[in-house]
């Protein structure tokens, strides 16, 4: 496993090299910072400079989904239902990802999803619930997800959405 | 003292009390929060208690809204599964499977095990955190292999 992964990472850096106009369309450095954490290491995305919203009611999940976003070197906040997720939005404040909980009082993650995009917010939104049912899933990404990851959440998975979101490195 | 500490997180998963997602919290402990996963396991415990006095209370009451009991439980399963709280998880998951179809004598029965399987859980990882914060940050913030 560890030398097919020596053997793709030097493929790859090979390409990078000759093929500029792949590297610029692939961001480099998000790129191989997320290959690298496919591989087993955790990367830092500090410089990107990115910055999310945890919308959660639970306090444990709260705690831990900022910390994982902390360690990726993503500056976060953290808010307790929909309602409080439009709220902030109101109040100015703009996020590059969205961490969004479904089952929560007041607002629930899909009426807040739904909300936040009539309002033309066009942040990436990702879900991140327990509920895995087909049809649950379906009902949520179709409010106006970018992606959807089933809970526990982890390291892998938060790489896996930020993957799956193209972020890119800022200039 | 590491090693005793070692070998009590060891018979945790041997036994079944915790799983992988535990391992995952304690590989975000760092130099800035080097008692992170015992922040997250007082947090669970103090809303699971919350939660299991709301569902007393409702059990108590003798009238069995399954609804409103399955969504405490929903609750509860969600932070037990956050934690790696695994034999809690499943007790939690056999609680909703009696709401489900409406069994209110099973849900009395599997929730005294809910109760048995946190109080035994929380017993258990106070022990090994007393002794984690004696050894000293090392053997807690590395993952098993």
């Amino acid at each position: 496993m560890i030398l097919f992964l020596c053997y793709i990472t030097t493929g790859l850096l090979l390409l990078i090299r000759d093929c500029n106009e792949f590297l610029s369309f692939c961001h480099k450095h998000i790129f191989l910072e997320v290959f690298f954490a496919m591989a087993g290491e955790v990367p830092n995305l500090a410089e990107s400079k990115l910055t999310a919203l945890v919308v959660d009611d639970n306090f444990v999940n709260q705690s831990i989904h900022h910390k994982l976003l902390d360690r990726l070197g993503i500056k976060n906040d953290v808010v307790c239902n929909g309602q409080e997720a439009v709220d902030v939005h109101c109040s100015g404040r703009n996020y590059d990802l969205i961490l969004m909980d479904m089952d929560m009082p007041i607002m629930n993650g899909i009426q807040a999803t739904k909300r936040l995009r009539e309002m033309g917010i066009e942040s990436k939104i990702a879900g991140v619930t327990t509920r895995a049912e087909e049809e649950e899933v379906k009902e949520f990404m179709e409010a106006g997800l970018n992606d959807f990851q089933e809970k526990p959440l982890t390291i892998s998975k938060l790489v896996s959405i930020l993957h799956n979101l193209d972020f890119y490195v800022q200039a | 003292m590491q090693r005793q500490v070692a070998l009590i997180k060891k018979s945790l998963f041997d036994q079944g009390y915790l799983d992988e997602q535990f391992m995952e919290l304690e590989e975000l402990q760092d130099d800035a929060n080097p008692n992170f996963v015992e922040e997250v396991a007082t947090l669970y415990f103090k809303d699971s208690i919350r939660l299991i006095n709301s569902i007393d209370q409702a059990l108590e009451r003798g009238s069995f809204d399954f609804n409103r009991l399955d969504n405490y439980m929903h609750q509860f399963k969600g932070s037990s599964t956050s934690i790696g709280a695994s034999k809690v998880k499943t007790e939690c998951t056999m609680f909703r499977e009696y709401c489900r179809v409406g069994n209110a004598e099973g849900c009395l029965r599997i929730f005294q095990q809910v109760k048995k399987e946190h109080a035994t859980l929380r017993k258990k990882l106070e022990h090994y955190f007393q002794l984690a914060r004696q050894a000293g940050p090392k053997e807690t913030a590395r993952r098993s292999k």
